[in-house]
């Protein structure tokens, strides 16, 4: 190592020191770390009973034969408790809409379906058949998508083999041009399309046992894996704020973060785009970055004026887990007038520090480009 | 003045409360310093804790508890990494051209100008120069958390510091 690299390394220890000083706060660490390994037993416990159950009746029918009466057998390790999951909210950010056994639940428009956990999250800003980057084609791990600005693009015949990878792709019915039901692409991949409730849920993947789990899965829900309601008054293209907001010094021990889309035909239709669900610790470090930002009047970027809406075109409601119940702050950044953190009496601005926790399914789908300068970037 | 549990040299008979209590803090800033992102480091944090909560009773009776969770917390993260690492984290562009003041300015614009390169840096680099500077290990000790060998530390230290050595003098020649 060259005395130059020594003088460097002091520089960037300095930097680290000097940037230590930026971290969060220890807030209930211990408390929510027992709280997760209880969790994490009762898990394995109820794996474990399930387990026994299973051996239980493999013996009973042993011993009985088969039952005369049929019994509807839940498909996946998801649908099965689709009542009861509906009103579910998870309660860590890493199992955000855990859907067991390593799959989690993903949301759009009054549709879940459960994909496996290690999925990423994909391009949102152009269909996946088009148009892809050097160095990013194929995705063999799995990925969910959802459309970005651009939707209404058709896919190109034949699809180029790079493009082909592993993906549940979520859109509005009609957001592409019509394909049939199912498609061999070659080289193992099938391409299925189901549509329910009006979204169009594409699956595409060479693993037929994984294919027939992910449709089996698909399901609607009134509320989401991850605590947001499929529609929402903050929705609507009028300017509505809180009824029960979150004052800024509230205490919060969680956060459901829901995203929706502006829907203009005013028939109040699910415009849930994308949820997450974030843990104690999370949901208080976000809350501490937004209350850090400047206060605001809330007012809109003139840029965006030529968009069409004032409000913008999609809207994030943060539905914070209090002491007192659910209390919401509406986050609007893409319009020309109500930009910012809502909380129904006071606005506070948008800054990048308060909205790096807009990642994953909560991606910004907004045309408007100046929008990249503040938010996480979608590749 | 720090306790004996605070600067992480008691542990034995120190139940998970309180070793949390005193260290979590510390824990938190290293978090942050790996992975440059504050939810993410209490990500990696908690994850650490969730799985050194189940073992405390082996864990405190360890040669170095404090070392034995960081070294979760590392590999935590570059797990994470590995498996999302097609999602990208906003990165503020670095000032790479700030002027030198007697006020102390200059050094601390040069420090952010540093922060904000090295999360352009590949994770296991980041990580190896994270523990190098921010930990004071020896390239042998970080062989060991990042699971490689010493001259494979080394090396990504020194690539790492040849990223920013680059990095930095492009900045400072374009503003010429």
């Amino acid at each position: 190592m060259t005395d130059e690299h020594d003088e460097l390394g002091d520089l960037v220890a300095t930097a680290l020191r000097r940037h230590a000083g930026d971290a969060p706060r220890a807030v209930d660490l211990a408390g929510t770390a027992r709280r997760r390994v209880h969790r994490r037993r009762k898990r394995v416990m109820g794996a474990a009973a399930a387990a026994v159950a299973v051996v239980a009746i493999g013996s009973a029918i042993a011993t009985n034969g088969l039952p005369s009466m049929e019994t509807a057998e839940p498909n996946t390790a998801a649908g099965a408790d689709g009542a009861a999951k509906d009103n579910a909210v998870p309660d860590a950010r890493m199992e955000s809409g855990s859907a067991g056994g390593g799959w989690r639940w993903e949301s759009f428009g009054g549709i879940e379906v459960s994909v496996p956990a290690t999925w990423s999250y994909g391009v949102t800003n152009r269909p996946w058949c088009v148009a892809v980057p050097a160095g990013k084609q194929g995705q063999p791990d799995g990925e969910v998508g959802r459309p970005g600005p651009i939707g209404y693009v058709k896919c190109p015949a034949p699809i180029p083999a790079a493009a082909l990878g592993q993906h549940v792709w979520l859109s509005q019915a009609g957001d592409y041009a019509a394909t049939t039901a199912r498609q061999t692409l070659g080289g193992g991949w099938t391409n299925v399309v189901r549509v329910l409730g009006g979204v169009r849920i594409e699956v595409q993947t060479r693993d037929a046992v994984l294919r027939d789990r992910i449709l089996g899965s698909i399901r609607q829900v009134s509320t989401d894996a991850n605590g947001c309601p499929v529609r929402h008054p903050a929705s609507a293209d009028r300017p509505v704020r809180p009824a029960q907001g979150l004052a800024w010094d509230t205490r919060v021990t969680g956060l459901s973060a829901c995203q929706y889309r502006i829907d203009r035909t005013g028939a109040g239709l699910p415009a849930l785009v994308g949820s997450q669900r974030y843990a104690a610790a999370a949901a208080t470090a976000i809350l501490d970055r937004i209350r850090h930002a400047p206060a605001d009047a809330g007012q809109g970027d003139p840029r965006a004026a030529s968009g069409g809406s004032p409000l913008g075109d999609e809207v994030v409601v943060l539905r914070w887990t209090t002491a007192d119940g659910v209390r919401e702050v509406y986050l609007r950044y893409s319009g020309s007038e109500r930009n910012g953190f809502d909380n129904g009496t006071e606005v506070r601005r948008v800054t990048r520090d308060a909205v790096t926790f807009m990642t994953g399914p909560l991606t910004v789908r907004s045309a408007q480009t100046q929008l990249g300068t503040l938010f996480p970037l979608p590749r | 003045m720090q306790t004996a549990v605070e600067n992480g040299t008691e542990t034995a008979d120190v139940d998970f409360e309180t070793w949390v209590a005193a260290r979590g803090d510390a824990l938190l800033r290293f978090a942050y310093v790996l992975t440059g992102d504050a939810v993410l480091g209490e990500d990696a944090v908690q994850d650490a804790l969730t799985t050194a909560c189940a073992k405390w009773s082996r864990i405190r009776r360890a040669d170095d508890p404090d070392a034995y969770v960081r070294r979760m917390i590392v590999n935590a993260h570059v797990s994470w990494w590995r498996r999302f690492r097609r999602r990208e984290a906003p990165v503020a562009e670095p000032d790479l051209g700030a002027p030198v003041s007697p006020d102390g300015a200059g050094e601390r614009a040069e420090a952010d100008a540093v922060w904000a390169l090295c999360a352009t840096l590949p994770t296991q680099q980041r990580a190896a120069v994270v523990l190098r500077y921010y930990e004071g290990l020896s390239y042998a000790e970080i062989g060991e958390v990042l699971g490689c060998a010493e001259a494979t530390a080394r090396s990504r230290v020194y690539r790492a510091l040849g990223t920013l050595k680059t990095a930095l003098t492009n900045g400072g020649d374009d503003d010429d």
